[in-house]
């Protein structure tokens, strides 16, 4: 049987030694999805430190309207 | 035990900007009086994910201070009188995230959309 080789995938956080920040609007819009979900880390590669300090940044972002609840067009 | 604490405050932005400015000048008093206060980054005017209070845009400002934990309720109090302010929020400051505060506040400010 064909045997699929993974390519292991690496923290974005780790690589570029710095950590989630709230105040980072690019930051947390490239971690959220169109409809304004948190990218699952099986996606995106984070770890697991990394992205739970991600989803409260995420969650910060959201409550200071740096990025959006739920995306304008699907409300 | 003093705490590294950080308030991010929105302004509403259809105010004049000597309004914004003595609002901030207000706040830095209040933090001299009252905390160990470090210094002030104005975010700048940013277009806000969705309305609040029927406002599309704000003016965010960052305050970095030392301070007990007690004058989170009195920061709270005050700025939710404040008619100025739209939303604030107070955290703990992690112990990484000042480098990259920095960065943040010397990027570029967006341009308001619509």
């Amino acid at each position: 049987m064909y045997k699929r080789s993974r390519v292991r995938k690496v923290c974005w956080f780790d690589q570029n030694s710095i950590e989630p920040d709230y105040k980072d609007q690019r930051m947390m819009e490239s971690f959220i999805t169109e409809r304004g979900k948190i990218v699952p880390r099986r996606l995106s590669g984070v770890c697991a430190k990394h992205q739970k300090q991600l989803a409260l940044a995420v969650k910060r972002a959201r409550y200071l309207a740096l990025v959006p609840f739920v995306a304008e067009n699907l409300k | 035990m003093k705490r590294p604490y950080e308030t991010v405050v929105i302004y509403d932005a259809t105010l004049p900007d000597d309004a914004i400015h003595g609002e901030i000048g207000k706040m830095e008093e209040f933090f001299k009086k009252n905390a160990d206060f470090e210094r002030t980054e104005v975010m700048g005017k940013k277009y806000l994910a969705y309305t609040i209070r029927k406002k599309k845009s704000g003016v965010y400002c960052l305050y970095l201070y030392g301070a007990d934990g007690d004058l989170a309720g009195t920061i709270d109090k005050h700025l939710k009188l404040n008619e100025a302010v739209l939303r604030h929020l107070t955290v703990v400051r992690a112990p990484s995230s000042t480098k990259r505060t920095q960065a943040v506040a010397a990027a570029p400010v967006e341009q308001e959309r619509a």
